[in-house]
């Protein structure tokens, strides 16, 4: 007990510790009471919205409770390795009593301010109420972020105080607090693409704090709280114990050395390799398995990896058993109905998915060949076979499908579809399948669907199924439903307004405009609100129809809804942007639209700004609803494979 | 008694200590030799701080040690009382005797007044006197000293050969120096060491040490 005191005496002694100490105390103090008091400010309003915002302080909170804890360990323990005391323990044969205090008593301090920490969290949970939606996640966040994590970087600190070179230890300090930042992962990713080196992985190990959301915030996934960062700081965690362990063995019987070496290194191995391979995660930024790099990689400009080879059968019932958990576990029994037998069965299946097995009903497996976004199984011996049992795991880093929340919409081959679809192009694609029933078993989290459900089981007939699930609330206006994100206030807002049919009225406005006839795309279908995270990962457009419900982005205009209704043609993409850029031609003053024939500063004169310049001299002079009209007619006609700046110019 | 036989010791290519054979019994011991020569990796290696790569070495290892390195670090901010009840506490003494062990020691090297002083605001000499302080805690029964008179006045070096005098009768005491009256007036024995090697291994009779030391080593190189 006395060497306790003394060493704690000792901490309080050298300035750069205690002050260190202090300053996290107090930085910490500051930011729960910031947080706490905008949630008790955002309760007494009466609304929970945006609160997610200030799960951004919490981030600069972990960032303090990893930094200084490192810093603490490794300037406490850095003495010890060149101090004459290591050498007389050494020699006596005695357990290092200086450090071994040292651990305890920087134990004790980081246990005192988690346990501070949990008091401020009693005290909001007093004043908010813990039935709030935020409960769990904060509870979660507690243990994950607020305990494990001051721990994790301790252990970090001292594994790092084994160098003796000070020089070498700060930087490598700073490097890890560098890597947790999203700078690093744009470099990580890049040195990636160029080498096809993994380095990434360096990050995931260095990830001991969660995501910087206010950027990559997705209020229907709720918080990032994923097992990987959990285990990534138990990873440290062992890994200073096992190496203070062999320390402590040394010397000692040989067995028991081997034993303490081979149990952890198992230990380091199997977390090792349990953080690396992460399922099913919530991670945008510039990772490279992000959403964002990794779709814009894989669809790339350069990249031709798509097909299109639709019509030569049809699904007509799927009965799917679905489990969620790390990844997405599916067992998917495909019916098909066909006339003559074919010797191959075309499917899209997202090539996240990682195809174990196909077999017939019998279990008698076929053979299949995976190729991308593609599945083809083999008949060769072309025996009848109306059912086809296939089996697969993964997932996709944009629709993520995992034990606490999924976003798989019926647009994304979740599932197998029948025949080669592309599904990108300058964004998802938004095909529709023939109609097919459904009979959808899910385990471990049971989402919402367009789809009838009973329990867990969804069934029913659809063009295609979309599961979701995490932070949504439903809300039915008349006949219709809509599905929205109580954390986010622009989702509740969008509610709002198809709720007052603001955007339904611009709709039929902009038709009558341009004379066309458009059936109400809204009419008795689910509206669910896209959430801004996944459309900022710019891979969704902001306006899907399908037979039964609409994905709606936040930003959604009457125009979005317009040019969802418009066939993609990639012969007519420079027209198609004017279009819409000058917003169908409703609105515009086109006397005040500048030409760019007329910019002096522009050298090249290319075929975009040409179509641009044309729309605008030939509204002035026919008229701009008449051009507006006929372009729109131009765009919609799939027969029409005029050039489009040849219809321009001969447009009158 | 220790036995070191045939210990060979390399730092990459370079031959620290080459094939030495040794015994020591009780007494006291000065190993000479000029800088380089090997002295303080004989101590290491007969501590086994460091490993050899060739020989044995034959040490009662429950025998209670008291070493003092030649570089003396402690932590700056403890006391001279916190730190050496540190020590007590890995030299295994019993709690109640803690105290009064540090007294003793601390009035051999002359630091009582100065056990409540922190060891950063110590003199060099203090601190090699501290250091002395924490090598007899415990009164071990093998005493290694590397170097122990580097920055004493010549009132604090007396009193530290009287101290050594004092308790080389029952104990195996060894003192690296390159100074030789520090050895002369003390030890029974002398070992000179020039480049790894063990030049001479005798008793110190009434002898002219320093002629004698200067001569041998100036011979060989
Ligand atoms: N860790 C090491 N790595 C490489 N060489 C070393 C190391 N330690 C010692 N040496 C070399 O071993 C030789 C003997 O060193 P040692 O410290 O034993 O000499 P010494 O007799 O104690 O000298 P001094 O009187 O200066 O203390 C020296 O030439 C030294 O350069
Ligand atoms: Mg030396």
């Amino acid at each position: 007990m006395k060497t306790f005191i003394n060493t704690f005496k000792l901490f309080f002694r050298i300035p750069s510790l205690f002050i260190s100490y202090f300053l996290m105390l107090l930085v910490d103090n500051y930011l729960m009471y910031k947080i706490l008091s905008s949630f008790i400010g955002a309760k007494n309003k009466g609304m929970v919205t945006d609160s997610m915002y200030f799960y951004g302080d919490m981030g600069i909170l972990c960032f303090v409770l990893m930094i200084i804890p490192i810093f603490l360990g490794y300037e406490f323990l850095r003495k010890n390795n060149t101090n004459s005391f290591e050498v007389v323990s050494k020699i006596s044969k005695g357990v290092n009593v200086i450090k071994a205090n040292q651990i305890l008593v920087l134990l004790l301090l980081l246990v005192l301010h988690v346990i501070n920490i949990g008091v401020c969290l009693l005290i909001g949970f007093l004043k908010i109420g813990t039935e709030n939606i935020f409960f769990d996640e904060i509870i979660e966040m507690y243990l994950c972020d607020f305990i494990l994590l001051p721990f994790a970087a301790l252990s970090i600190g001292i594994l790092l105080s084994r160098i003796r070179n000070k020089y070498i230890g700060y930087s490598l300090i700073i490097f890890v607090c560098f890597t947790c930042l999203s700078t690093t992962d744009s470099i990580l990713t890049d040195i990636y693409h160029k080498t096809s080196i993994p380095v990434y992985y360096i990050s995931d190990f260095c990830n001991l704090i969660p995501p910087d959301i206010t950027a990559t915030y997705d209020p229907l996934y709720g918080f990032p709280m994923e097992l990987y960062r959990v285990l990534a700081k138990v990873f440290w965690i062992v890994l200073a114990m096992w190496t203070e362990m062999i320390h402590l063995t040394k010397g000692r019987q040989k067995w028991k050395q081997y034993v303490c070496l081979a149990i952890g290194s198992i230990m380091i191995v199997l977390l090792g390799f349990r953080i690396t391979n992460k399922g099913s995660v919530l991670r945008m930024q510039s990772y490279a398995k992000s959403g964002i790099v990794e779709t814009n990689y894989y669809y790339g400009a350069e990249k031709d990896n798509q097909k299109e080879k639709r019509g030569e059968f049809y699904i007509t019932n799927y009965d799917m058993e679905l489990t969620f958990s790390d990844q997405l576990y599916a067992k998917v029994l495909i019916e098909i109905n066909q006339h003559t037998t074919l010797k191959e069965y075309n499917f899209t299946l997202y090539h996240g998915y990682h195809v174990d097995y196909v077999e017939n009903v019998n279990g008698e497996k076929l053979n299949f060949v995976r190729d991308g976004d593609y599945l083809t199984v083999k008949n060769e011996e072309g025996k009848q076979l109306e059912e086809i049992i296939i089996g697969y795991k993964g997932y996709s880093s944009v629709f993520y499908s995992n034990k606490k929340a999924c976003f798989l919409p019926g647009l994304f081959p979740y599932y197998p579809k029948a025949g080669f679809v592309k599904i990108y192009e300058d964004g998802y694609v938004g095909c529709e399948n023939e109609k097919s029933h459904f009979r959808i078993k899910t385990n471990g989290i049971v989402p919402y669907s367009n789809l009838p459900k009973e329990g867990n089981v969804f069934q029913g007939d659809a063009k295609n199924v979309i599961l979701l699930s995490g932070f949504y609330e439903e809300k039915n206006i008349g006949v219709q439903n809509i599905v929205y994100y109580p954390m986010n206030g622009l989702s509740k807002e969008i509610a709002e307004t198809m709720e007052n049919t603001e955007l339904r009225d611009d709709y039929k406005k902009l038709c009558n405009y341009l004379g066309v006839f458009q059936e109400d795309v809204f009419e008795r279908k689910k509206i669910i609100i896209i959430p801004s995270s996944l459309t900022f990962n710019s891979v969704l457009k902001s306006f899907y129809v399908f037979d039964q419900y609409i994905l709606l982005g936040d930003s959604t205009t009457a125009y979005d809804v317009l040019e969802s209704q418009v066939p993609y043609d990639e012969n007519k993409t420079y027209l198609r942007d004017v279009f819409f850029y000058f917003q169908a031609g409703m609105d515009v003053d086109f006397s005040e639209e500048a030409l760019y024939s007329e910019d002096d500063t522009i050298s090249d004169y290319e075929e975009y700004m040409e179509i641009h310049d044309l729309f605008i001299t030939k509204a002035k002079k026919i008229g701009q609803k008449e051009v507006a009209r006929k372009v729109f007619n131009y765009l919609a006609d799939t027969t029409n494979t005029e050039k489009e700046i040849d219809f321009m110019r001969n447009l009158r | 008694m220790i036995e070191l036989a045939h210990v060979t010791k390399k730092y990459g290519k370079k031959t620290v200590l080459d094939d030495v054979s040794l015994t020591l019994e009780k007494g006291c011991y000065g190993l000479l030799g000029p800088n380089g020569a090997g002295k303080t990796t004989l101590i290491q290696s007969t501590l086994g701080i460091i490993r050899i790569n060739k020989g044995s070495i034959q040490r009662k290892k429950d025998k209670d040690v008291g070493y003092l390195p030649q570089k003396l670090t402690f932590f700056e901010e403890a006391t001279v009382n916190e730190m050496l009840y540190y020590f007590t506490t890995v030299k295994k003494i019993e709690k109640k005797d803690r105290e009064i062990e540090i007294e003793r020691v601390l009035k051999k090297v002359n630091l009582l007044e100065k056990k409540d002083e922190r060891i950063k605001k110590l003199s060099g000499g203090m601190k090699q006197r501290m250091g002395i302080a924490q090598a007899i805690l415990g009164d071990p029964q093998l005493i290694m000293l590397d170097e122990p008179t580097v920055g004493l006045d010549p009132e604090e070096r007396k009193r530290f050969k009287e101290l050594i005098v004092n308790m080389k009768e029952e104990k195996t005491v060894l003192i690296s120096s390159h100074i030789v009256s520090d050895i002369e007036e003390i030890c029974d024995r002398v070992i000179i060491m020039n480049q790894g090697k063990i030049i001479q291994d005798r008793a110190l009779e009434k002898m002219e040490l320093e002629k004698y030391y200067l001569e041998t080593v100036n011979n060989i190189n």
